[in-house]
């Protein structure tokens, strides 16, 4: 008895070292990121008050573009964000919309709306794709185009979108997301500028729950009213502002969110495609992109706009808000295993020596490292056993270091981009920033520890979020 | 045997393996302070030996073998209440042991609470049965209700509690402070 107290004993003290390693390791990089985050933010805004997202228009640099719509079961939204996507502020632009066999009434929505007729057209299939069963347009919008297929998911109808695809660049847009007027000349700006090859741009996906929407553009932007989507909020803030913004300045970018963003058509035509193996396929594309890149010795350069570029839903329930995180969650496991050869690889510079290690031990094992060290302190009381005298202070401190990086999060958008011109709204995101870290990131730990469990259990299903309006419906 | 070769696996096993280093190998630990400790208390040297011990609380602030020699410290400097603190602590940490209790009732006894370690000594009786040490603290208690208090530490406490219980001091408490001479 005495020999298994002191095995767990010992085992408290290895696990206690562990996450308080993780911890630091943890703020200590979310702190660093912050730093370079504000640093991107500034520049950022002083080169756009030099010259502004309409430089590319007036430079004649605007490359050809198509906007791929992947769409399953998107009734409810599906025709905003099609009218969003057509009056961008672009001067040549296609819309290609793929209807991934919906089983709702996607497609008669689409055809009622833009008047759309059967029509024939020749493909030569580039990427493998579930077979076409129709095309839609109409004469007096050329630049529109819907295509029915098989059900087979978003990666492939992505591909297929591929396949139809005619212009050098595509940017994916979910089908529940608004682009913002000049965001396409925002994501190209980078693409057209850059004296690299820069073969994907994204930009910053902002929470259009309580905006006022009209004719598929966010009108004035509201703070939505429930506290799930307002912490929701708070959450895309920190990781758009701080992650993501961060990571890119280190030439470290491994996710791009396929809400929005631009790929170069060629680039993904020769790296396979989007790949149905995870449920995350855009961080699979960037992760896969970058291997590409250095197995066929490419220099590939993945842009990140500081600015925000489309506007989506998201969940207003508990049960929707956990399908998300443990899609999310499970895909990001998948695709870090699949790319394993890339940890503390130098081959694959910041990414693998920097961004991939965070992503798999702080993102990726994080849910399961933090919950366990929550539950492990009454374990500790009922068995007996003593915890580091540094644990249940650095615990706590943690979590109050956490609030500070959200506040710090929300003021970064307040003194950079404002998008929340109301200054109630605007307190009340502090006040949501401050109480975030106690209570709702345990739960989301717990929906994203659920991902980590599917991904153990070799899971690989799409769970679709559906939203309110549709719920009830 | 892929497995094996994926970097994620190789990285987890290090990172496991360097925790388990750390605990082992480098972690600081309180046993040499401790029998430092033990020797000074053998040669009546209270106040070093609970300097010593303050020391191994930093690193390891919830062993029982530390607090109760630190309680049996300050009995001896007559620092009761400390004392009384120590001992609780210690109790909290092994409460199936029966040093920290034991050392608790002399506290009491020494703080003048009789009804305390009184219901201290049921306490002792009930989990441990009418031992030898519950005899002597028994009688202790009994003989304390006669005496002044400032007779009470010279007179009633024990030698020691290596030598009240006879066997070394602190090997008495129960997990890991068990080891606590062995370690480093």
């Amino acid at each position: 008895m005495a020999f298994l107290q002191e095995a767990l004993q010992h085992g408290m003290n290895m696990f206690n070292a562990l996450t308080i390693a993780y911890f630091f390791a943890g703020n200590g990089v979310y702190t660093f990121l912050m730093g370079l985050s504000l640093a991107s933010a500034i520049a950022y805004n002083r080169r756009l008050a030099y010259r502004g997202p309409g430089e590319l228009r007036e430079l004649g640099a605007a490359l050809p573009l198509t906007v791929i719509i992947p769409a399953y079961n998107e009734e409810e939204s599906i025709v905003e964000t099609v009218h969003s996507a057509l009056r961008a502020d672009y001067p040549d632009l296609r819309v290609l919309v793929v209807d991934d066999g919906s089983s709702d009434a996607t497609l008669p929505r689409l055809v009622q709306e833009f008047k759309l007729s059967r029509t024939d057209l020749i493909c030569r299939s580039l990427l493998p794709a579930a077979p076409v069963l129709a095309f839609y347009a109409h004469p007096d919008t050329p630049e529109l185009l819907v295509i029915e297929k098989q059900h087979a998911g978003k990666a492939d109808a992505l591909n297929a979108g591929i396949n139809f695809c005619r212009t050098p660049y595509f940017c994916t847009l979910d089908a529940d997301s608004l682009i913002e007027p000049d965001a396409l000349l925002r994501l190209m700006r980078p693409i057209a500028l850059s004296p690299g090859n820069t073969v994907a741009s994204g930009g910053i996906i902002r929470i259009r729950n309580g905006c006022d929407v009209a004719g598929g553009q966010v009108r004035q932007v509201h703070r939505p009213r429930s506290w799930i989507e307002n912490l929701q909020v708070v959450e895309y803030l920190r990781s758009f502002l701080f992650g993501r913004a961060g990571w890119n300045l280190m030439s470290g970018t491994l996710i791009v969110s396929g809400a929005m963003a631009v790929f170069h058509r060629e680039t993904i035509l020769s790296a396979g495609g989007f790949s149905s193996a995870t449920v995350a396929e855009d961080m699979e594309m960037i992760v896969r992109l970058h291997r590409w890149s250095r197995s066929k010795g490419v220099r590939a350069r993945m842009a990140f706009t500081m600015d925000t570029v489309c506007w989506t839903q998201c969940p207003q329930t508990l049960p929707m808000l956990a399908r998300q995180r443990r899609r999310w969650h499970l895909g990001l496991c998948q695709t870090l295993w699949l790319n394993s050869e890339m940890l503390f690889n130098p081959k694959y510079g910041a990414v693998g020596m920097f961004s991939f290690p965070f992503h798999l031990y702080v993102e990726g094992l994080g849910a399961a490292v933090e919950l366990a060290g929550y539950a492990i302190v009454p374990v500790a009381f009922a068995l007996h056993l003593a915890l580091s005298a540094f644990y249940i202070p650095l615990v706590i401190l943690s979590l109050v270091y956490a609030s500070f990086l959200s506040v710090g999060a929300v003021l970064l958008e307040e003194i950079t981009y404002r998008r929340y011109p109301a200054k109630r709204d605007l307190a009340a995101l502090l006040g949501w920033a401050m109480v975030e870290n106690f209570g709702f990131r345990q739960l989301i730990l717990y929906y994203r520890f659920q991902g980590f469990l599917c991904f153990l259990s070799g899971f690989n299903e799409w769970e679709k979020v559906v939203h309110a309006a549709k719920a009830e419906a | 045997m892929r497995i094996l070769a994926n970097r994620i696996v190789i990285s987890l096993v290090l990172i496991l393996g360097a925790a388990a280093y750390w605990e082992f190998e480098l972690r600081p630990v309180s046993g040499p302070l401790y029998m430092a400790a033990v020797s000074d208390y053998h040669e009546h040297r209270y106040h070093q030996s609970l300097a010593e011990l303050r020391e191994g609380l930093k690193f390891e602030p919830n062993d029982p073998s530390i607090l109760a020699l630190m309680g049996w410290d300050a009995l001896k400097t007559h620092e009761a209440a400390s004392a009384a603190a120590y001992f609780r602590r210690a109790r909290r940490f092994a409460p199936v042991n029966s040093d920290p209790l034991l050392g608790e009732i002399y506290a009491e006894i020494a703080l003048q609470k009789y009804q305390k370690a009184k219901r201290l000594l049921s306490e002792l009786r009930r989990q441990f049965g009418e031992t030898a040490e519950f005899e002597s603290a028994r009688s202790v208690l009994l003989a304390n209700k006669k005496v002044t208090p400032a007779q009470q530490s010279n007179q009633t406490l024990p030698a020691g509690p290596g030598a009240r219980l006879n066997r070394p001091p602190n090997k008495v408490v129960l997990t890991v402070a068990q080891q606590a001479p062995a370690r480093r």
